[in-house]
């Protein structure tokens, strides 16, 4: 007789049970832009694909010594190929030369933005004034004048709109945005219970295939296409590890 | 000005924000301590056995010989025969310390070696769990691919569910990792700090199901905690 004696906290359930992970690979690199800036630490995408900006700053420490008009320059990060440090012009002092406020000079270009607050160097005569400067992407969206936080979600990204189809018959859990073949794929983990594609009969293929050639954000406002018409999908299993 | 432009199904939840992973290793030697985690495939054994063809020719005095299963891969588990009826027999037992021990186990119904006696059987993995006997006492045997209690994995998981909500385990291939995947919502862990690591690695050495009755002893004195991240991708 099969005697199945329960185990305490560990469950059939637990056992790879409730999730299912699924690799959409587009086999160029249309998943690039989903993200605004550096998607994440562990990406390593090409340095002139994914490039962050100042875009406006607090001040974390006043200083002292300062006068109106001078510039400070941030500290710190990695530059963009080409790219040159944020500045920021001083636009009012305390008593004491404290800086109280700056306005944007120069956005710089970073393909790792510093890490606040971030230390200045200037080139008047004050010292130890300290940001907090707020970087954007230099993604643009389509039909805007407006570009994409880092480390944000890109809309109508060739990502998103390929998850808008997975999320008709499943719930996605998380998305993972890899270092892999500089975005020719990314992988999706979705909740077991209501998934309704059968991935083993490429209805869910077929579905993304579906999309065909479409636009997306990229570093200028008329887009990039992705053609997402020889798209696969893989399902992917747990037990088999993460990379790292 | 940074503007914010929300994606639609994508947010910041799902990148990579809802679920944490966590490599547990036990930093010892193969086998390690995650070895009997759940009942193994490759170690069945025949628990229960049922007669679905009586064969014939079989005799009164057949009673109490055994069967021998045809077919699978490994030791054969046996049958002994409880009653003869018109030539046939009508009923079965798996022979004392003639369970099998299958990598592959046959197909039912399965064939036997003796007058074309065919026969159902139900199989479990050869684990035991520690202190249990049945009323016949006869030891307690852990389901194929049914989780054992008690194993080193129930044990370390114990101790991660305290301040974490468990969503999935997977087993990998060495028997001295496990990979954990927790929600983000209320981790109470400072992986950072090590206290997961030192609250498992407090458990010591203790004793955990085997395919023996006396069991074997794992270790998670140098236990390991890694923080993996999705965003590294599954492996194929």
């Amino acid at each position: 007789m099969v005697v199945k004696v329960r185990g305490g906290i560990i469950t059939d359930q637990m056992l790879a049970g409730n999730l299912r992970y699924l690799e959409i690979d587009e086999g160029a690199a249309g998943f690039s832009f989903a993200l605004g800036g550096y998607p994440s630490d562990n990406f390593t995408a090409p340095a002139d694909n994914y490039e962050e900006q100042a875009a406006s700053a607090t001040i974390d420490n006043a200083g002292s010594g300062y006068a109106v008009g001078d510039v400070v320059t941030v500290s710190g990060g990695t530059l963009a190929s080409g790219g040159s440090a944020s500045t920021f012009t001083v636009a009012a002092v305390d008593s004491g030369g404290g800086v109280t406020r700056v306005t944007l000079l120069n956005a710089g270009d970073y393909q790792i933005s510093p890490d606040n607050p971030v230390p200045t160097t200037t080139g008047g005569g004050g010292t130890n004034c300290v940001l907090n400067v707020s970087y954007t992407g230099v993604i643009a969206v389509l039909g805007t004048n407006r570009f994409v936080a880092a480390r944000q979600p890109v809309p109508n990204s060739a990502v998103e709109q390929v998850c808008e189809v997975i999320t008709q018959k499943a719930t996605i859990v998380q998305v993972a945005l890899m270092p892999l073949a500089e975005g020719a794929s990314f992988q999706v983990a979705v909740a077991n219970t209501g998934f309704g594609w059968n991935v083993a009969d490429d209805d869910l293929r077929d579905a993304i295939r579906a999309l065909g050639t479409i636009t997306v954000p990229y570093l200028t406002s008329a887009g990039d296409t992705v053609d997402l018409s020889a798209v696969t999908v893989t399902e992917r299993f747990l037990y088999n590890g993460l990379n790292n | 000005m940074v503007t914010r432009v929300n994606g639609g199904v994508i947010n910041n939840q799902v990148l990579t924000g809802s679920l944490r992973y966590f490599l547990l290793n036990a930093a010892a030697g193969e086998p390690g301590p995650f070895e009997y985690t759940i009942g193994p495939s490759d170690q069945q054994r025949a628990d229960w056995a049922v007669v679905v063809d009586g064969g014939a020719g079989f005799v009164v005095g057949d009673i109490g010989l055994t069967l021998q299963a045809v077919g699978g891969t490994g030791t054969a588990a046996e049958f002994e025969i409880l009653t003869v009826e018109d030539g046939q027999v009508t009923s079965v037992k798996v022979a004392a310390g003639f369970e099998g021990d299958y990598s592959v186990i046959p197909a039912n119904p399965v064939a036997t070696d003796y007058k074309g006696a065919v026969v159902n059987v139900d199989w479990s993995s050869r684990v035991i769990v520690l202190g249990y006997t049945l009323p016949d006492g006869n030891d307690y045997f852990v389901g194929v691919d049914a989780p054992v209690p008690y194993s080193a994995a129930e044990r370390v998981l114990e101790v991660m569910s305290q301040k974490a909500t468990i969503v999935n385990i997977a087993l990998l291939a060495g028997t001295q990792e496990i990979l954990v995947v927790c929600e983000s919502t209320g981790f109470g862990w400072d992986v950072d700090n090590n206290d997961l690591r030192d609250a498992i690695r407090a458990l010591g050495t203790f004793t955990v199901p085997d395919d023996t009755n006396t069991g074997v002893t794992a270790d998670v004195t140098a236990l390991t905690v890694t923080e993996k991240f999705f965003n590294d991708g599954i492996s194929p």
